[in-house]
Order: structure tokens, then C-alpha cells, then sequence
């Protein structure tokens, strides 16, 4: 060490002086203030209790935070709250860890080298955003917004009406992509071809019977908790038995009365098989049926129905659906006999059965299998979901025409319905040029280059300058996909911003709920909502609210309900708020539409349908075209209808949503049939599947109880609870092709070849292999990785030294291509063949 | 004679208050343009010299913007991430945390931010840093010394021990803990010799420092 000696200190501290004599600051002398505070009786700290909700998964459980001198210690589940009734689950506990990670980005950094190389340098909000702003107005002034790409994967509540239906709206870009069809797009397009709204909800508090196709309801469902503490209830409380399908030994398969394996893709043969059985023993449900399409006819007698599903189904035998699945023809038969006896009964699905190129064939097929039986909307049953409906104040009156580049549902002609576009395939097509280009691209809460598969060609894409000259990243953390943008600007985790939310309750009685900041937010990070309303003002179009708070406040004070209970001040203190009188949202769809309504100026009956709409509110040309082009033909019919006429009465009926079906619970899409797709529910094979060679295997993939999918590898606490995922294979399997647990096994496919540790297991079906999600982060930080944000640094924080593993996963998705299934452009995530090797 | 003496120990603190402060400015923040003007200057090249530590002086003679970016990314590479990421914060590298306080925004934060304003010091209403960065605790040192260089000068000798008790107890309880460690991290990862500089001299002047200011009795003890 170099020592300090009486004479060079001197010269150093004259010269000190002369260069920086106050510091860095930060510190003035303080003024007193008095205040009443609260202090925990522990460690005597002062504490907070402080109503919030939770971001960790699109759950979004209401939660209590416990903040002690500013800091938050604990996250607990909102007692006080109907959906989630005080609990909440591990990755919400581990929010604590989403704050305090200490690789989190806290200040807006530009890059400053080659886009990916590493090299990066702080620039002052004021520096990014008159970047941001002038590039985006430039677009804006040159009347091209829509090469203004904005694209996310979380954005629920009024994160998405404020950025989404305020902001993007004013700008007039439509180009904005979302994540659902590489997480439950197939699914959502099948409910709206079949009764209009993308949501169900399982009444398990109700039910007699459950049965599972592919969801780990148990684990990692979209509702997990409020969903998931309700099916334990009913299984435990009341005895309820649960049978459930799938390829693998999930840990809902586990706690199910019964798992039954089934080959990849192939539920749909077995619902279809179920609905025979059902039908043949004429256990279907009458007094359902008038509610049902499932003839071209939109005034079929039940008997005519009955007759034509009877039809429709005589081949799908459950002989036929043992060969395809490998689920025996009698148990088949059982099962769906006992389903049909058990009413109420409640059938549940999930990716598991969806996400194949045949799934919304399978989940329109489990529609059917909950319309013949009844079990639609019912206590019970699988009900239309129930959400909180808030008002919020929209914006300027008059927003511009936005304009859109034909990149967000796929190449023409692949997908039949896109309603939830096609998002995997969003940088293929900016590769592709043909579509136009964005030239500045954007995402927020999403993360391209992990999340969707063929990772290595959205890493060559994302760090190509000619195809996207300018990248922009609002995050709160260096992943994988931040590390290619060419800004990032640093947003706060999930407890230090404002929103008001509105998740599905279980009970079918809304709740209205919020998120406040627990602390504030770190270092210079900066909610992406706010920043968008700084933008529109730096563009000339201000929102009419300055932050998300006000936006928060003004929303609680327009709510009714809400405002009544007390408005803001109110939700600040208590965080949830339901009507204490309303009673659970049953049969809506047997609600009569009153006469007036459809005396209303537009509103005309389309007679091939049965469908009352407006076709002033679907902006038709006129009534004369309306009436010629009719309701399913004329473009967002759906959005002027008014009710369905179903024996001469006019209900509600199943209210269409995204595209033009009628108000029956169409079993029977005339969409579907105008796309050359069968009208009725049927089975068509995974094509990949058809042509396997010996030492193929299907590549299935899952979550597991513990992760977010992309976003909490950076959790300490539940990166050591799970940080490693072998390839799990069937003993038979594995004996076939000599592999036992331990070996290293490459696995290839025409995407990558990726190389893992196996799992030998019993719990999965032979000819399979299954890696979870979560895993082989590269970047993250060091809790998901192992590196620092982006290299090593040599320990730091001291529980990064007290990791006691060093494997950190793989990651499924380098081997996985980006394809869409045909109607509803879901990522085909179960059905990859992957060729099997010891490494 | 004894004004003499106090006059003496004020000069001494305030030297010592420059050093924390140039510091504390140098971790608190990018170098910009003033700063840079002032790091060149010929008396601060040659004291730097005179004490012997590594300094390629030339580095910060190139084009003046290209040589604020070079620093702005060896500074965002070493104290923001991304990039090698040595955070600047005591409860991050502080060696001895309790259980609970193993972590960013860690307990000892709170316990940081509670000395500084028991002191009588609130943090600016624009700062955006974390309570406990070494930018502000080297600042506090900053003023305890000023504070005391000023006791000496109103001929308030206990005032004056007062504070230099209050920086003995904030070195040996913060800064003597983490820093050093600390700071060779920096030495061994900055990509410039300004950084490393600015490590070594941090390091080496919290002992040198420590070891000046004794006990608490306010008789400082000569650097050898």
C-alpha cells in the first residue's frame, strides 16, 4: 500500500480543494418535522402497512406490503380480499427480491458500442426521452406512426389503458404487439368462436366433479391462487373428485383423484370421444341446447341439434381416440359417463391441450363437452369470467386514424383468426421486409429473445441495425433482450408504481382493486406510464393527466362503487373494494334484451343469423349494405350487437367479442366454415407427429409452482429453490434409447440443438421429453445466470456468495421453431420433435 | 499560541474534508467538464505524482467529449451495470451484514440514513441514489470535517472533538468495513487508470486517515 505522508497529504488535500470541495451533494442540513409514526415492537423501525397488488404473474393477487424505514420486508396476501382471501404464493412472497435485486438497471443508460457488445453509458432522463421524442415525432410528422412499434407482454388494469388506449392511441401507431399467442391465444380465440368472451372462470366453490385437460391449475394457472386455494377446498372440504389428463406427473396431476397420461395433442380425440359417449347415452342437456348452435341453422329445433352433434361425433369413438392418445377406450368411456352424471361438473383446460397446432380444435371441443352438458355459465360450472369494470378518463376526444404495419398476425394466409395476433412471428416478418419495418421498435414487460422460440434468430434479428435501426427497452432489469436494445429506460419493479387492476374473481362478484408504490422508486427508475404522459406533452398531444397516479385517482373518482365506498382515499387505505350486495354473475346469457333496446335507430335483425345489431355501431355503410352484406360478413358486426332471437324470445345470449358469431354458444362456427375449417369441433393430428423416427422424441414443456416464466429467475429465493431443470424422461424411453439419469443428451431439432443433464421418472409419457420453462438464463443477473449484469464481477452482494449451485439450466426455446397454429395463431409449444443423442 | 495550534487543526480537517470531498464527487457521478478542467490541472497532476499513485495523467488529455464518454462508460461499467457492476453500496459489499441485511437496500441502509440524519443532514429532495452509496458516505465524512475545521476555527475545541469522535465511529463502523474491499475490486476491474486511481486513493487515504485522526481526544496523531 502506498502511504499517506504528512507532506503529500497536504499537497493532495490543496489540491482536493481545488478540484471538489463539497462532495458529491447530496446532503443539506435538515429541517425538523413532527408526525405521529408506528414502530415494530421487534426491531423497533418504524412500519408501514400498505394495501398494494401483486405483478409477479397475470394473477395479480391483492397483497399487503410491510414497510419498515423505508424499506419493504415482507408482502403478504390482502386479507380483506375476495379473490385471493389473504394468500398469496411463493412468487408473490419473492416479490421483495423483484425490488431489492441488485443487478437491477436504476438509471437510463445508452449503449455506446456495437448494439449487444456491453458497452453502455448513463444519459439523463431529459437526454433519452428528447431522443425518444424527437424520433417518434419525426415518424409522427411524416405521417408515418406505424413504423412506431410498441411492443409488451404484461400490461393489464390501467397500464394498458394508459399507454395502450391513451397514449399509443394518440399517437396513432397501431403497430402493437402483445404475448398472447405464445401463452393462451388459442385458447381465447376457441372461447370467442364459441361464446364470445376469452375468459372462463371454473367454479370450483360449486362444483361436483372436476375435470382436467392440460391445466396445473395446482401450480401456475392464470388465477392460480384464488383458483387454486377453492380447488383444494372442494377436493378436501367437500370430496370432490378431480380427473385429470396430461403427459406429464404434474404436481396437479398429483393431487388429483386421478392422472391420466395422454399422448401429446392428442386431448381433442378424447373430448370428442367423451361428447359421443355423452350423447350416445343421451346424458346431454336439454334445456342448454336452445342456447347452442350446432347446425347452419340458426332456428334448429334441440332434436335437430341432437340428431346432427349424434352425426357429427359417431366417429369418434373412444376405440378410435385409444389409438391416437393412448388413454384406454373404456376408461374413456367412464370417465365421461361419470362427467355427465356428476352435475354441476366443471371441465378445465389450459396450454397443456392448447398449445398445439390442433388446440383450439381441442378446447372448442371441451366447449362442447361443458355446452351438451350443461355445465356453461352455471354455479359450478365454466362460467364466463367476471371482472372489475372501471372508468378512467380516455384521453383526447380527438385521436388521430391510427395506421398499423401488417407484421403482428403473421404471414397472409397462415393464421384463420388472429384476434390476438401472432406475436412469434413479429420479427420473422420485420426479417422479411415484405410487411415494412418499424424503425423504432420498443417493448416493455416482454422480453423477444427469451420468450419466444427460435431464440437464435431473434438474437441475429434484434442486433441488426438495417432491419431495426433503433431499439428501446423500458425495463427494470438487464435481460436477455435489454442487452440488444440500443436504450433502456430503467422502469421500476411492480411495488413502486400505480395502477388500478381488475383480475377475474373466482366467486363471479367483481372486485376492484389497486397497486400503490410500497417505497419509492429506486435510484432514477421511472414508470413507464409516467413517461408516456412526459412524452405526449414532449410531443404536443398532453393525456390530460399527468401520472399514473392521477390517473388512479381520477379512475377511483369516476368508478361508481368505488367512488361512493370513498373514491382514492379509500382504495389507498383499505387496496380492495367489491360491492358487498352484489350477487355471483350466473346464467347472464338467459337474461331477455329488453324491447326498447332494440327499437334503438340501427338496430336491424340479420335473418340467417338470429342476431339483433346496430349497424350504425358497427360503422356498416348503411343499413341497405348492412342488411345485403348481412351481420357475419360486414366488417366488426359484432361490435353493434345488441341479442340473439332464440324461440321467439331475444336474449343476451353469448355476447360476441373480436369477431362476428352470433349469441348462441356456436358449436357450429360459420366463421370457421368460411375459412374451409370443419364447422363442428374435430380432430386433426400434429403433423410433425405423423413423421417420426426412432430416436425422436416430443418435446414438451411446463412451469413450475415456483417461477414466473421469463421473469424471476433474478429471485434468490426462488432461484434456489429452483434453478436447474433436466431433461425428464420415461423409463422405457430412456431404457429404449440407453440413457440413464445423469447422462448428458443433446437434443436437436431443425431451430438448435441444446445439450442436458436426464431425469429418468416414471410420471410422463413414453416417446417424450420435458423441460420446464424459467431455466438457462444468460443474462438476468446473477441469482438467474450466475453473471452479474453482464459479466462476472466477483461477488458483491454476500448471498450471491452463499449460492451454493452453480448449474443455472437450460433454456427449451432455443430448439423450439416459431409457429403458429392455423385458426388462432397460438405458438405450437408442445408439438417440437426433437432428435435424441447422448452427448 | 494555543489559536495557532487550532488554526492548524482547522487547516488539517479541511485538507482532509477536500480529499473526502473529491472523492465522494468522483463515486457520486460521471466526471464532466468542470471536473475534468480541474483533474488536469498541473498542481493536481503533480500532488497525485508526489504521492506516488498510478495515474496515466494522458488519459484525460485526449478531445475532451471523448474523453468524458470513455470515463462515462468505465463509470456506468463499474458502478451502474450493466457491465462488471461493483455496487457502490455499503450493504451490498459490506462484509459482515447480518442475515437480513445480506442485500441491496439491506438493514445497515436504513441504519446509514438514520446516522446521517440524527447528524442533522437530509438528503436532497433530487437525489436519486440509494441512502447508503459511497458517494454519500464519503460526502458525510466531507462534512463532519468541515464541521470540525469549523469548531476549531470559533476556538470550540469540544465541538471540534465532537465531530472527530462522530467521523472515527462512521469510519470504523461504515466505511473501514467495506470500502477497502471494495475498492480493490475497482482496482482490478476498471478498464481506465482514473478509476483505479481514484480506488487506490480511497483506499489508502480511509487508513491513513483513520490512523491521523487517533483517538477522540482531538489530538490527532501524525502520519508517519
Amino acid at each position: 500500500m502506498i502511504k499517506i505522508n504528512r507532506r503529500n497529504f497536504f499537497k493532495l488535500g490543496a489540491a482536493a480543494a481545488a478540484v471538489a470541495t463539497t462532495g458529491a451533494g447530496v446532503l443539506k442540513a435538515a429541517e425538523v418535522k413532527e408526525g405521529g409514526k408506528d414502530f415494530s415492537p421487534e426491531t423497533g423501525a418504524e412500519r408501514k402497512a400498505i394495501p398494494t397488488a401483486c405483478w409477479s404473474c397475470v394473477t395479480r393477487d391483492a397483497m399487503v406490503g410491510f414497510v419498515e424505514d423505508g424499506r419493504l420486508v415482507k408482502l403478504e396476501g390482502h386479507p380483506e380480499s375476495i379473490r385471493g382471501r389473504g394468500k398469496i404464493c411463493s412468487k408473490g412472497q419473492a416479490g421483495v427480491n423483484q425490488l431489492y435485486d441488485p443487478d437491477r438497471v436504476l438509471y437510463p443508460m445508452r449503449r455506446v458500442g456495437a448494439r449487444g457488445e456491453g458497452k453502455w453509458k448513463r444519459v439523463s432522463w431529459d437526454e433519452a426521452l428528447t431522443e425518444l421524442a424527437d424520433r417518434l415525432k419525426k415518424l409522427k410528422d411524416e405521417g408515418h406512426p406505424e413504423k412506431f412499434m410498441f411492443h409488451y407482454g404484461r400490461m393489464k388494469g390501467s397500464s394498458s389503458k394508459i399507454i395502450k388506449s391513451v397514449f399509443l392511441e394518440n399517437y396513432g401507431t397501431g403497430t402493437v404487439g402483445n404475448h398472447t399467442s405464445i401463452c393462451e391465444g388459442g385458447k381465447w380465440v376457441a372461447q370467442e368462436l364459441t361464446w364470445g368472451k376469452h375468459y372462463d372462470n371454473w367454479d370450483f366453490e360449486n362444483t361436483h366433479y372436476v375435470l382436467n385437460f392440460g391445466s396445473n391449475v395446482l401450480e401456475a394457472h392464470t388465477n392460480s391462487i384464488p383458483c387454486g386455494q377453492r380447488l383444494v377446498d372442494a377436493m378436501v372440504d367437500r370430496g370432490v373428485k378431480m380427473v385429470t389428463f396430461d403427459v406429464r406427473l404434474s404436481n396437479t396431476a398429483t393431487r388429483s383423484t386421478e392422472w391420466v397420461p395422454i399422448k401429446p395433442g392428442t386431448d381433442g380425440a378424447v373430448v370428442l370421444a367423451m361428447c359421443r359417449e355423452i350423447m350416445a347415452a343421451d346424458l346431454y342437456d336439454p334445456e342448454f341446447l336452445p342456447f347452442v348452435k350446432a347446425t347452419a341453422a340458426a332456428d334448429a329445433t334441440v332434436e335437430e341439434k341432437v340428431a346432427a352433434l349424434k352425426r357429427h361425433l359417431d366417429g369418434y369413438t373412444p376405440k378410435w381416440a385409444e389409438k391416437i392418445s393412448g388413454v384406454p377406450a373404456e376408461k374413456i368411456k367412464a370417465i365421461a359417463l361419470e362427467f355427465a352424471r356428476n352435475k354441476p361438473a366443471c371441465v378445465i383446460s389450459y396450454r397443456g391441450a392448447v398449445a398445439h397446432y390442433n388446440g383450439v380444435e381441442t378446447e372448442r371441443a371441451v366447449q362442447m363437452l361443458a355446452a351438451i352438458t350443461g355445465n356453461i355459465d352455471n354455479p359450478g360450472g365454466r362460467c364466463k369470467a367476471v371482472a372489475a369494470h372501471w372508468k378512467y378518463p380516455k384521453g383526447p376526444k380527438n385521436k388521430p386514424k391510427k395506421k398499423k404495419l401488417p407484421i403482428l398476425d403473421g404471414f397472409k394466409g397462415d393464421i384463420a383468426y388472429p384476434n390476438h395476433h401472432a406475436n412469434h412471428q413479429v420479427l420473422k416478418m420485420i426479417k422479411d421486409g415484405q410487411a415494412g419495418r418499424p424503425e423504432v421498435y420498443m417493448w416493455y414487460c416482454y422480453t423477444p429473445v427469451y420468450a419466444n422460440g427460435d431464440v437464435q434468430e431473434n438474437i441475429d434479428i434484434l442486433k441488426d441495425e438495417k432491419l431495426l435501426p433503433f431499439t428501446v427497452s423500458a425495463n427494470a432489469y438487464y435481460d436477455e433482450s435489454a442487452a440488444l436494445a440500443d436504450l433502456i429506460l430503467p422502469n421500476p419493479s411492480y411495488l413502486e408504481w400505480w395502477d388500478w387492476e381488475d383480475m377475474v374473481s373466482p366467486t363471479q362478484v367483481a372486485e376492484y382493486y389497486i397497486r400503490q408504490p410500497l417505497v419509492k422508486p429506486l435510484g432514477e427508475c421511472r414508470d413507464l406510464k409516467d413517461v408516456v404522459c412526459d412524452l405526449a406533452e414532449r410531443m404536443g398531444f398532453p393525456l390530460g393527466f399527468k401520472s399514473a397516479e392521477e390517473f388512479v385517482k381520477m379512475s377511483c373518482e369516476m368508478t361508481p362503487g368505488v367512488r361512493e365506498a370513498g373514491g382514492f382515499e379509500y382504495m389507498k387505505k383499505h387496496g380492495v373494494w367489491h360491492d358487498p350486495k352484489a350477487t355471483p354473475a350466473f346464467y347472464t346469457y338467459k337474461k331477455e334484451v329488453k324491447p326498447e333496446k332494440l327499437k334503438k335507430d340501427g338496430v336491424i335483425l340479420d335473418e340467417a343469423t338470429g342476431v339483433y345489431w346496430n349497424w350504425k355501431k358497427a360503422h356498416a355503410e348503411s343499413e341497405t349494405a348492412a342488411r345485403e352484406t348481412g351481420y357475419t360478413k360486414t366488417k366488426n358486426a359484432y361490435k353493434g350487437y345488441v341479442g340473439q332471437l332464440i324461440d321467439g324470445k331475444v336474449y343476451k345470449g353469448f355476447k360476441p367479442d373480436k369477431v362476428n358469431k352470433s349469441g348462441f354458444l356456436e358449436l357450429y362456427s360459420t366463421l370457421l366454415e368460411m375459412k374451409q375449417f370443419n364447422p363442428l369441433p374435430t380432430y386433426f393430428p400434429v403433423p410433425e407427429h405423423e413423421k417420426m423416427g426412432t430416436d425422436d422424441l416430443i418435446l414438451t414443456t411446463y412451469k413450475v409452482a415456483v417461477h414466473i416464466h421469463s421473469r424471476s429467475g433474478n429471485c434468490k429465493w426462488l432461484s434456489e429453490i429452483y434453478h436447474e431443470n433436466p431433461a425428464m424422461i420415461n423409463s422405457r424411453t430412456a431404457a429404449r434409447l440407453g440413457i440413464k439419469t445423469g447422462d448428458k443428451i443433446k437434443l436437436k431439432s431443425p431451430s438448435g440443438e441444446i445439450v442436458t443433464k436426464v431425469q429418468v421418472v416414471e410420471g410422463l409419457v413414453p416417446g417424450v421429453v420435458a423441460i420446464s420453462h424459467h431455466c438457462g438464463h444468460w443474462q438476468y443477473g446473477r441469482y438467474a445466470s450466475g453473471k452479474q449484469s453482464p459479466q462476472n464481477g466477483g461477488g458483491d452482494e454476500r448471498d450471491s456468495r452463499l449460492m451454493w449451485w452453480d448449474s443455472h439450466g437450460v433454456h427449451p426455446n432455443w430448439i423450439i421453431s416459431n409457429r403458429p397454429d392455423p385458426i388462432g395463431g397460438q405458438q405450437c409449444w408442445m408439438d417440437t420433435v426433437v432428435n435424441v443423442t447422448k452427448a | 499560541m494555543k489559536e495557532g495550534r487550532d488554526h492548524q487543526l482547522a487547516a488539517t480537517a479541511q485538507q482532509r474534508g477536500a480529499i473526502y470531498g473529491l472523492l465522494s464527487r468522483c463515486y457520486g457521478g460521471e466526471v464532466d467538464g468542470g471536473l475534468l478542467e480541474r483533474l488536469k490541472d498541473k498542481g493536481f497532476s503533480q500532488a497525485i505524482s508526489a504521492a506516488g499513485f498510478p495515474f496515466d495523467r494522458e488519459e484525460l488529455h485526449g478531445p475532451i467529449e471523448s474523453v468524458l464518454e470513455e470515463l462515462a462508460v468505465d463509470y456506468a461499467w463499474l458502478f451502474l451495470g450493466p457491465g462488471v457492476h461493483i455496487s457502490p453500496h455499503e450493504s451490498v459489499q459490506r462484509p459482515d451484514a447480518e442475515e437480513d441485511g445480506r442485500q441491496f437496500w439491506g438493514t445497515v441502509t436504513g441504519q446509514v440514513k438514520q446516522d446521517i440524519e440524527n447528524s442533522g443532514f437530509v438528503y436532497d429532495n433530487a437525489f436519486s441514489g440509494i441512502p447508503d452509496h459511497i458517494g454519500v458516505e464519503l460526502e458525510f465524512m466531507h462534512h463532519l470535517c468541515m464541521a470540525e475545521a469549523e469548531a476549531w476555527q470559533n476556538l470550540d475545541p469540544a465541538k471540534a472533538r465532537e465531530s472527530v469522535c462522530h467521523q472515527k465511529r462512521f469510519l470504523e463502523e461504515h466505511l473501514l468495513i467495506w470500502v477497502p474491499s471494495f475498492c480493490e475490486k475497482v482496482v482490478r476491474r476498471a478498464q481506465m487508470s482514473f478509476y483505479r486511481f481514484i480506488a487506490h486513493l480511497t483506499r489508502d487515504f480511509i487508513f491513513s486517515d483513520h490512523k491521523m485522526i487517533g483517538s477522540c481526544d482531538g489530538r490527532q496523531t501524525q502520519a508517519a
